[in-house]
C-alpha cells in the first residue's frame, strides 16, 4: 500500500524551481504542506475510492488517471553468485497536480507528474544507496501505459516482456543513476492478489478514505545489479504492489509500519499497522498471509502482536524501530526481524526508512526475506 | 557742494560745502592732506563720481542732473584727465592710446590720424608712436597721457598728481608741456598736487582742509 | 589641514600656514572662480560617471539575465530559426538518458510598453540548471504553490517587478505576443538577492510559453550541463544536425555585441572631462596668475621651488576632490536619464533589455573618481610648475607669466603637430583595433588644441592688420577687443581651446550623424523597392498561402511580389537575423553591393547555395566574399558562400541573405514575415490600399500595412532615437566648454576692471563698454567656431571611417552638410556670447570711480 507515497507526493511540493526564489524563506509560506491536505484534504474533482470495483487485468496494470495518487511499488531481495545479499526498491510515483483533463493545449500542459524512487542495499554496506526523479506526465517524459504495458520516467522504466501475461505479467525493470544499476527480469510466481475487500482497501472510517490495491506478492528477480560501479548477477525475490486513491488519510493518523514478508516455505504474509497520534494501532490496519498458490488469508489484527526489539536511530536524529519479532497469537508462529543493514533511511525529498529485511524463527534459523517500510518518525 | 561714502564704520563725508569757480582757461592748483578729497573733487567735477547735493556746473552744463550715460557723454567732450599712474591702455600702443578720445568724439577718420599724430609729435614721441606702454619709460608714458588728455581739446583738463610718479627733473618737464599746450590750447586746468613747484605755476591755489576749501594764496599755504 | 611630505626643508611647516590662509581668502574673494571651476569640473566628472554607470547597468543587467537564464549551463543545444523539435528532447532524456538537460522555449513580450523576455522551463529539470542549492531540501517551505507553474497561463515575476506594476500575488495580467494580448496569472514572485536578474524575465512553463509563442512542438533550445568530452561527442552523436554551442562562448559573444556602443559612449564622454580639465587649467592659471605677489613674497621669504609646486597641486587636489565628489552626485542623478537612452539604443540595435535601476559599483565609483582626480592634477601640473619655476624676483612681475605663456607657443604648436602626426601614424598602422581609433582621435584633438594658441595668435595679426571693418562694426576701439585677447593669450587660448574641443566635437559627430542619416536614407531608397509592404506577425509560423499571394500579384496594378522571411538564428555562437528572400516581376533587386564574389554571384545567390551577408556581419566575423560561413539548419549544418557584402543598416547584429527557395530547401519553414508589392507608377497608394485589404480581409491571419513612405519615416524615427543619447552627450560637453568660457570671461574681465575704468573715465559709455566685451566674446566665440571646424571635419572624418567602421561596420558616405557647419560656428559664438552676458553686464555697471580709487 506505500502511503510514503502521499508524504513524498506532499514534499513534492517543496520542490522549488529555481535558486533566486530561494530568498523566498523571507516570505510566508503561500501554502502550508500537510500530509493531510494531500492524502486526506480537497478529493474535488477526482474520483474516490469508495465501494468495491472490478479489476481487469491488464488494464488496471496502466494508469488510472482520474484518481489523484498512483503507484507501482517494487521491493525484493537479491543474491549474487558468491551469496552476497542485496535488497532494492523501485517505484514509480504518479501524483495529479490538476484533476485530469483530456483536452490539453500542448504536449508539455501537464496536470500530473512523476516521481520514481530507486535504492539499493548491499549487505556490509554502510548505507543504502537511493536515488529520486521527477518529470511531468507529458511530452514522452514520463507515463505509463497499460498495453503493451510500460511505466516510465526519462530512462527509468519497467516495461513488460513479450511473454508477459495479464495475470501472470513478466517485467523487465530498468533503473540506473551514476555508478548504480539495475536491471531485472520480474516474473509472478503467484496470482495477481486483490487486497483489503476485493482489492477496496479502506484506510480510515470515511468509506471513501481507501484506496484500490492489489499486488503480485511473489516474483522472481534475474538480472544483473551494478552498486557503486561494481557489477553482480543477481536472482532473487520480488513483491509489487499496485495502488490508486484519491484520499485516504484521517486526521489523526500519524504514520505507519508495513512488513512484505516472504517465507522459504512459499508463504508471503503482508501485515501493516497504521499508527494514531496517541501511538495506538488503528483499527484499518491489514494483515494477510498468501499461501503458495496464491490463496489470500485476511488475518485477525487480534492474532498480531509486534514487538519491536531494537531502535535505530539515524544522523537526522529520526529512531525507528528496525528489528523485532511479529507473533501470530493463532499459530503461535514467531517471525524475528533484522535489517540487512541499518542504515536503509532514504535522504530523498521526504526521509523515510525503507529496507530489506531478514527473517529467522525462534531457533534463528533463516526463514526468509522481506521488506520493512517505516513512516512517520 | 557735499560728498559722503558709504563705508565699513558708516557713512564718512568727504567733501562738506565746497564751493568754487574756475575761470575760462584759468589754471587752478587743488592742494591738501592725503584724504581730504582733492581726487574726489576731480573725480565729481569730470563727472566720474556723483554729489549728494549741491551743484556742479562745468561749460554751462549742469552735472548734477545728468544720468550716468549724459555725464559719460560730458565727460567724453569737455574733460581730459591725466593720473598719477598714466592709466594707459596696456594693448594698444602709444598712437592708440591718443586716438581714443577722437574715437569716441566720433572724429572722422582721417582727422582721427592727423590729431593724434600732430598731438605724439608736440609731446615729442612721434618716434614712439607705435610702442606700446610697456615699452616706455615713466615719462614718455606719462607724455601719451597727456597727449590723450588734450588730443579733443577738452574744455577742461583734469591732472591727479600727474607728476606723482615722475622723478624731480621729469617731472618739471612734464609740468612745462602740461602748462604750454594748456595755454596754447586755451583749456581751462584744474590740478591736484603735493608739489608746491607744480601748483606755483597755476594761476590761484586752492587748499582742501577736511572737505572744505581755504581760500589763499600760494604764499599762505607754503 | 594638510601635511606635505617635503623633503629637507623645515620652512614648509611655517610657509604652508601663510599659503592656506591667504589662499583660502584669495578663493573667498574669488568665490564665482571656485564655483565655476567646481560646476565645470563636476559636469565634466558628471558625464564620464553618468556614462560610465549607464552603461555598467545595462551590462550588468544584460550579463545577470543571461546569467539567470544561462545558469549552470555548459552547453545549448540550438536548431535553425525554428529552434530544436521537442521530440529530441525526450530522445536525449528517455532513451539516451542524458538527464542534465533542460528544456527553453524563449521569446519577446511586452506587458504594456516594457518588453520582457519570456522564458518557459520545465520546473522539473530546472533544479540542475538554474539552482544553486544542492537538493530540493532547501527549497522546503514554498508549498504545493510551486506547481501551479504548470497550470497553463502562471507566471513569475521578479518582485520588484510586481511592484513596479503593482501587481501583487494572485492578479491575472496582461501581456502581448507579436501584437497577440493574452493574460497571465501571478502565481508567486522571484525575490531574494538574485531577483535583479529576472527583472526583465517573465517565467513560465515550458507549455505556456509554446502556447504564448505559438510555438507548440518546438524548443528554443536545450540547456546541458555536460562534465565530461566524451558525452559532448555522443551527444554531437545523438544530434548530427544540430549546432550545440559552449554556453560561455556564447554568452562572452552576446556581451560583445555592445561593446562598441558602450565604448563610443565612454569615449565621448572622456570629450566632455578633456573639457573640463581645460577649465581646471584655466582656472588654477589665473589663480597663480593673480596671487603672484604672494608667491613671489613667499619665494623670496625662502620657500622652496618644490614647497610651492606642492602647495599649489595640493590645492588643486583638494578642489578636484570636492569638484570630482559633486560629479559623482550630479553623475548619479544624469545616469537615470542617460539609462534610458542606452537601453533603448541597445533595444533598438541589438536585443530586448530592460534596465530600471541604476547600478553604482565600487569599480564605476573608481573609475571616475581616479579620472576626475587625475585630470585636474595633470591639469593644475602646468600652472603650478610655472608658478614654482619662476625666479623670486619675475614671480613678482606682471606679465613674466604671460612672457613665459608667449614663448611657449612655438613649443606648444611644435608637441601638437608631432601628436596630430603621431594619431595620423596611429590609424594608419593600426587595421581593426577600436582602441587605437579612438587613441589617434584623442591625439588629433590633444594635438589640435596645442596649436590654438599659435592660430590665436596669427589671427589676431591678421585682424589687427585690416581693423577698420571691425571698427566700423563696433564702432571706436575696433581694435581693443582683439588686442586684450591676444594679451592674455595663456587664459584665453585655453579657454578657447576648451570651446574648440567641444564645439569641434559636436560638428564632428554631427557630420557623422548627418552622414550616417543619408547613408541610410540612401539605403532605404535602395532596399525599399516595393510600394506597399504587408507584413504577418512575426511568430505566425503558418505559411502565407499561395492562394494570397496568387490574390494580390491579380490585383490591378500590381507589376511585382517580394516575398520574405525574417527569423533570427544562430551563427558562430551569437545571434544573426536571416533574412529569406524571392523575387518575382522586375525591378531593382534592392541591394548596394559594396563587394561581390566576382561574375556570377547573382546566378549562384539565386541558385545555388550562395548567400549575401552584411557588412557588420562580414566585418564582426572577419568573412568576406568567397568565405564559408557555417549555419545549423533544419536539414543540418550546412555550409554557404557569401557571395556579396550587402550595405545594411537595419540589423546590428548582422543579416544574412538567402534566396527563399534555398531558404526553404534548408529550413522547414514556410511562413512569410511579409510581401512586398510593386505597383505600377501611376497607381495612387492611397486608392489601391481598400482593394488589397479586402483581399486579406478574406484570410484568417492578422495582417498590418505599410507603404514605402511609412516604413521610411518609421526606420528615421529610429535612427534618430538611436543618436538621442549622441545628443545628449554632445550638448553636455558644450554645457561644460559653456562653463569653462564663461569663467574665462570672468576672468578677463575682472582682471581688467581697472584698465574698463580709465576708458570709462575717458568717456566710453556703460552701453559702448558692454558692447566692446560682448563683441570679444563674440570674438571669441567666432574664433572657436572656425578653429573648430578643421578639427570638426577631421573628427567627423575618423568617426566615419575609423570609429563606426571599428565598431559596428557600418560604411557610409561621407557628407558635410552646410548647415552643420554653420551651426557649429552659431553655437561656438552664441556660447560664448551667452557666457559674455553676465561679465559685460557687470563690468559696465561698475563705478569707474571705485576701480580707480583703488588703484
Amino acid at each position: 500500500m506505500k502511503y510514503t507515497v502521499k508524504i513524498i507526493a506532499v514534499c513534492i511540493s517543496c520542490l522549488w524551481v529555481l535558486c533566486a526564489c530561494k530568498g523566498a524563506s523571507e516570505q510566508p509560506v503561500v501554502q502550508s504542506i500537510s500530509l493531510h491536505t494531500e492524502l486526506g484534504g480537497n478529493a474535488d474533482g477526482f474520483t474516490r475510492a469508495c465501494g468495491g470495483r472490478e479489476f481487469r487485468f491488464p488494464q488496471d496494470h496502466g494508469p488510472h488517471p482520474e484518481f489523484r495518487n498512483e503507484w507501482w511499488y517494487v521491493t525484493g531481495n537479491l543474491k549474487d553468485k558468491k551469496s552476497q545479499a542485496f535488497g532494492f526498491h523501485a517505484t514509480f510515483f504518479r501524483i495529479a497536480n490538476r484533476p485530469y483533463n483530456t483536452d490539453q493545449p500542448n504536449s508539455w500542459a501537464a496536470s500530473q507528474f512523476y516521481m520514481a524512487h530507486f535504492a539499493i542495499t548491499r549487505h556490509g554496506g554502510d548505507q543504502v544507496r537511493a536515488h529520486e526523479r521527477f518529470a511531468r506526465a507529458a511530452a514522452g517524459l514520463a507515463g505509463a501505459q497499460a498495453e503493451p504495458f510500460r511505466v516510465w520516467l526519462d530512462d527509468w522504466s519497467i516495461n513488460a516482456t513479450q511473454q508477459s501475461r495479464a495475470d501472470k505479467p513478466e517485467w523487465l525493470l530498468k533503473l540506473g543513476d551514476g555508478s548504480d544499476h539495475l536491471e531485472l527480469v520480474l516474473t509472478a510466481q503467484k496470482p495477481i492478489t486483490l487486497q483489503g475487500d476485493q482489492g477496496y482497501s479502506q484506510k480510515s472510517s470515511d468509506p471513501c478514505n481507501a484506496s484500490y490495491y492489489y499486488s503480485v506478492s511473489r516474483m522472481t528477480a534475474s538480472g544483473s545489479l551494478s552498486i557503486d560501479g561494481q557489477d553482480h548477477r543477481v536472482d532473487g525475490t520480488a513483491w509489487l504492489d499496485r495502488e490508486w486513491s484519491s484520499s485516504a488519510l484521517a486526521d489523526d493518523q500519524q504514520g505507519w509500519d508495513w512488513f512484505a514478508l516472504q517465507l522459504d516455505d512459499g508463504r508471503d504474509i503482508m501485515y501493516y499497522q497504521l499508527r494514531n497520534n496517541n501511538g495506538d494501532r488503528d483499527p484499518q490496519s491489514y494483515a494477510a498471509e498468501i499461501d503458495r498458490t496464491g490463496g489470500r488469508k485476511i488475518l485477525s489484527l487480534d492474532d498480531i502482536d509486534l514487538e519491536v526489539t531494537r531502535w535505530w536511530q539515524s544522523d537526522s536524529g529520526s529512531r525507528y524501530p528496525v528489528a523485532g519479532q511479529l507473533r501470530r497469537t493463532d499459530t503461535g508462529e514467531v517471525i524475528h526481524y533484522e535489517p540487512l543493514i541499518d542504515n536503509q533511511e532514504l535522504p530523498l525529498t521526504v526521509r523515510y526508512w525503507e529496507g530489506a529485511i531478514m527473517l529467522s524463527n525462534a531457533d534463528g534459523e533463516s526463514i526468509g526475506t522481506g521488506y520493512l517500510e517505516l513512516t512517520g518518525y | 557742494m557735499s560728498k559722503s561714502y558709504l563705508t565699513a564704520s558708516g557713512s564718512e563725508t568727504i567733501l562738506r560745502g565746497v564751493s568754487f569757480d574756475v575761470g575760462q582757461s584759468e589754471r587752478v592748483a587743488l592742494i591738501g592732506a592725503s584724504g581730504c578729497g582733492k581726487s574726489t573733487l576731480l573725480n565729481v567735477i569730470a563727472g566720474i563720481d556723483t554729489i549728494d547735493s549741491g551743484v556742479v556746473t562745468v561749460a554751462g552744463q549742469d552735472l548734477t542732473g545728468l544720468d550716468e550715460k549724459q555725464r559719460t557723454l560730458y565727460r567724453r567732450r569737455h574733460i581730459g584727465f591725466v593720473y598719477q599712474s598714466f592709466n594707459l591702455i596696456q594693448t594698444l600702443t602709444a598712437f592708440e592710446n591718443v586716438q581714443l578720445p577722437l574715437q569716441l568724439n566720433r572724429f572722422p577718420t582721417e582727422q582721427i590720424t592727423d590729431l593724434a599724430q600732430a598731438m605724439l609729435e608736440r609731446v615729442g614721441l612721434a618716434d614712439r608712436a607705435t610702442a606700446f606702454p610697456d615699452q616706455l619709460s615713466g615719462g614718455e608714458q606719462q607724455r601719451v597721457a597727456i597727449a590723450r588728455a588734450m588730443v579733443h581739446s577738452p574744455s577742461l583738463v583734469l591732472a591727479d598728481e600727474h607728476t606723482g610718479n615722475l622723478d624731480a627733473e621729469t617731472g618739471r618737464q612734464m609740468m612745462d608741456l602740461f602748462s604750454e599746450l594748456a595755454e596754447q590750447c586755451g583749456q581751462t586746468v584744474l590740478m591736484v598736487t603735493h608739489s608746491r613747484a607744480v601748483a606755483d605755476t597755476a594761476d590761484r591755489i586752492l587748499q582742501i582742509v577736511d572737505g572744505r576749501i581755504e581760500h589763499g594764496d600760494s604764499a599762505r599755504v607754503w | 589641514m594638510v601635511t606635505v611630505p617635503v623633503s629637507g626643508n623645515t620652512l614648509m611647516s611655517s610657509a604652508l600656514p601663510v599659503f592656506v590662509k591667504s589662499s583660502l581668502r584669495y578663493w573667498q574673494k574669488h568665490r564665482w572662480q571656485v564655483l565655476l571651476m567646481l560646476i565645470g569640473m563636476a559636469l565634466g566628472v558628471a558625464v564620464v560617471f553618468a556614462v560610465e554607470i549607464a552603461n555598467a547597468s545595462a551590462k550588468r543587467a544584460f550579463a545577470l539575465s543571461l546569467d539567470a537564464v544561462t545558469g549552470r549551463t555548459t552547453h545549448q543545444i540550438v536548431g535553425g530559426s525554428a529552434g530544436v523539435d521537442e521530440q529530441l528532447y525526450t530522445h536525449l532524456r528517455t532513451e539516451a538518458g542524458f538527464r542534465r538537460s533542460a528544456p527553453i522555449v524563449e521569446g519577446e513580450i511586452a506587458i504594456g510598453s516594457e518588453s520582457f523576455q519570456l522564458l518557459g522551463v520545465d520546473l522539473f529539470a530546472e533544479p540542475m540548471f538554474r539552482d544553486d542549492s544542492t537538493g530540493s531540501n532547501s527549497v522546503a517551505g514554498r508549498g504545493r504553490a510551486s506547481l501551479q507553474l504548470l497550470d497553463s497561463g502562471s507566471a513569475l515575476l521578479a518582485r520588484t517587478t510586481v511592484q513596479r506594476l503593482g501587481l501583487k500575488i494572485g492578479d491575472h495580467f496582461s501581456v502581448s505576443v507579436a501584437g497577440r494580448d493574452a493574460t497571465l496569472h501571478l502565481i508567486d514572485v522571484i525575490g531574494g538577492s538574485r531577483q535583479a536578474a529576472f527583472e526583465s524575465l517573465i517565467m513560465v512553463d515550458v507549455s505556456t510559453a509554446q502556447q504564448l509563442l505559438d510555438r507548440n512542438g518546438r524548443l528554443s533550445r536545450i540547456d546541458l550541463v555536460i562534465e565530461d568530452p566524451s558525452e559532448l561527442d555522443s551527444i554531437r552523436g545523438l544530434f548530427p544536425s544540430h549546432e550545440i554551442i559552449e554556453s560561455q562562448t556564447r554568452n562572452a559573444s552576446l556581451k560583445q555585441m555592445t561593446q562598441a556602443f558602450h565604448t563610443n559612449l565612454l569615449a565621448m564622454s572622456l570629450l566632455a572631462l578633456l573639457v573640463g580639465a581645460f577649465l581646471i587649467y584655466n582656472t588654477v592659471t589665473l589663480s597663480v596668475l593673480q596671487r603672484r605677489q604672494m608667491f613671489g613674497a613667499l619665494r623670496v621669504a625662502g620657500v622652496t621651488r618644490r614647497e610651492l609646486f606642492t602647495a599649489i597641486l595640493l590645492e588643486a587636489t583638494v578642489f578636484a576632490v570636492v569638484g570630482t565628489l559633486l560629479g559623482l552626485l550630479l553623475g548619479l542623478i544624469l545616469g537615470n536619464s542617460l539609462l534610458v537612452l542606452v537601453t533603448r539604443t541597445i533595444n533598438d540595435l541589438y536585443f530586448t533589455l530592460d534596465v530600471r535601476r541604476i547600478d553604482v559599483s565600487l569599480v564605476s565609483v573608481a573609475k571616475a573618481l581616479a579620472l576626475g582626480l587625475g585630470a585636474a592634477v595633470i591639469a593644475a601640473v602646468a600652472p603650478a610648475l610655472e608658478a614654482a619655476g619662476s625666479a623670486p624676483a619675475t614671480v613678482l612681475q606682471r606679465s613674466s607669466i604671460e612672457k613665459q605663456a608667449r614663448g611657449m607657443v612655438p613649443l606648444l604648436a611644435l608637441v601638437g603637430t608631432a601628436l596630430i602626426l603621431c594619431g595620423a601614424l596611429i590609424v594608419w598602422i593600426s587595421s581593426s583595433s577600436l582602441w587605437a581609433g579612438f587613441a589617434a582621435l584623442l591625439f588629433i584633438v590633444v594635438g589640435y588644441s596645442l596649436l590654438i594658441p599659435k592660430a590665436l595668435m596669427f589671427a589676431a595679426g591678421l585682424v589687427s592688420g585690416s581693423s577698420g571693418w571691425l571698427r566700423r562694426f563696433v564702432g571706436p576701439m575696433g581694435h581693443y577687443p582683439v588686442r586684450s585677447l591676444t594679451a592674455s593669450l595663456s587664459r584665453t587660448s585655453v579657454a578657447i581651446a576648451a570651446l574648440v574641443v567641444a564645439v569641434s566635437a559636436t560638428a564632428g559627430v554631427g557630420i557623422m550623424i548627418n552622414s550616417f542619416r543619408y547613408s541610410v536614407i540612401d539605403w532605404l531608397g535602395q532596399t525599399l523597392t516595393s510600394d506597399i509592404y504587408i507584413r504577418a506577425a512575426e511568430s505566425q509560423r503558418e505559411a502565407i498561402p499561395d492562394a494570397l499571394k496568387q490574390d494580390i500579384a491579380a490585383l490591378d496594378g500590381v507589376t511585382g511580389l517580394r516575398v520574405a522571411r525574417g527569423t533570427e538564428i544562430e551563427a558562430s555562437g551569437s545571434p544573426v537575423r536571416l533574412l529569406a528572400l524571392q523575387f518575382s516581376g522586375n525591378g531593382n533587386n534592392g541591394f548596394s553591393f559594396r563587394k561581390t564574389n566576382g561574375q556570377g554571384h547573382w546566378q549562384r545567390f539565386r541558385s545555388g547555395d550562395g548567400i549575401f551577408v552584411s557588412e557588420p556581419f562580414a566585418w564582426k566575423t572577419g568573412l568576406t566574399t568567397g568565405d564559408r560561413v557555417r549555419l545549423s539548419t533544419d536539414r543540418g549544418i550546412v555550409d554557404f558562400t557569401i557571395e556579396g557584402v550587402v550595405t545594411d543598416y537595419s540589423a546590428g547584429q548582422g543579416l544574412i541573405i538567402i534566396n527563399y527557395a534555398s531558404y526553404q530547401r534548408y529550413w522547414t519553414d514556410n511562413a512569410i514575415t511579409s510581401i512586398g508589392l510593386q505597383l505600377q507608377p501611376d497607381v495612387d497608394i492611397e486608392r489601391f490600399k481598400p482593394g488589397l485589404r479586402d483581399v486579406l480581409a478574406r484570410y484568417p491571419m492578422e495582417f498590418s500595412l505599410r507603404s514605402n513612405r511609412e516604413i521610411r519615416e518609421v526606420s528615421l524615427d529610429i535612427f534618430d532615437r538611436t543618436f538621442a543619447i549622441t545628443h545628449v552627450l554632445r550638448l553636455l560637453t558644450v554645457g561644460v566648454a559653456f562653463v569653462g568660457i564663461l569663467s574665462a570671461l570672468l576672468a578677463l574681465a575682472l582682471e581688467r576692471r581697472q584698465e574698463f575704468a580709465v576708458l570709462r573715465s575717458i568717456g566710453l559709455t556703460p552701453s559702448e563698454l558692454r558692447n566692446l566685451l560682448f563683441v570679444q566674446s563674440g570674438l571669441m566665440g567666432l574664433v572657436a567656431g572656425l578653429l573648430s571646424l578643421p578639427l570638426g571635419l577631421v573628427m567627423s572624418k575618423l568617426l566615419v571611417s575609423i570609429i563606426n567602421v571599428r565598431s559596428f561596420g557600418w560604411t557610409m558616405d561621407f557628407q558635410v552638410p552646410a548647415g552643420v557647419l554653420l551651426q557649429t560656428l552659431l553655437l561656438a559664438v552664441a556660447a560664448a556670447l551667452i557666457a559674455g552676458i553676465y561679465p559685460s553686464a557687470m563690468l559696465s555697471r561698475l563705478p569707474p570711480a571705485q576701480a580707480l580709487r583703488n588703484q
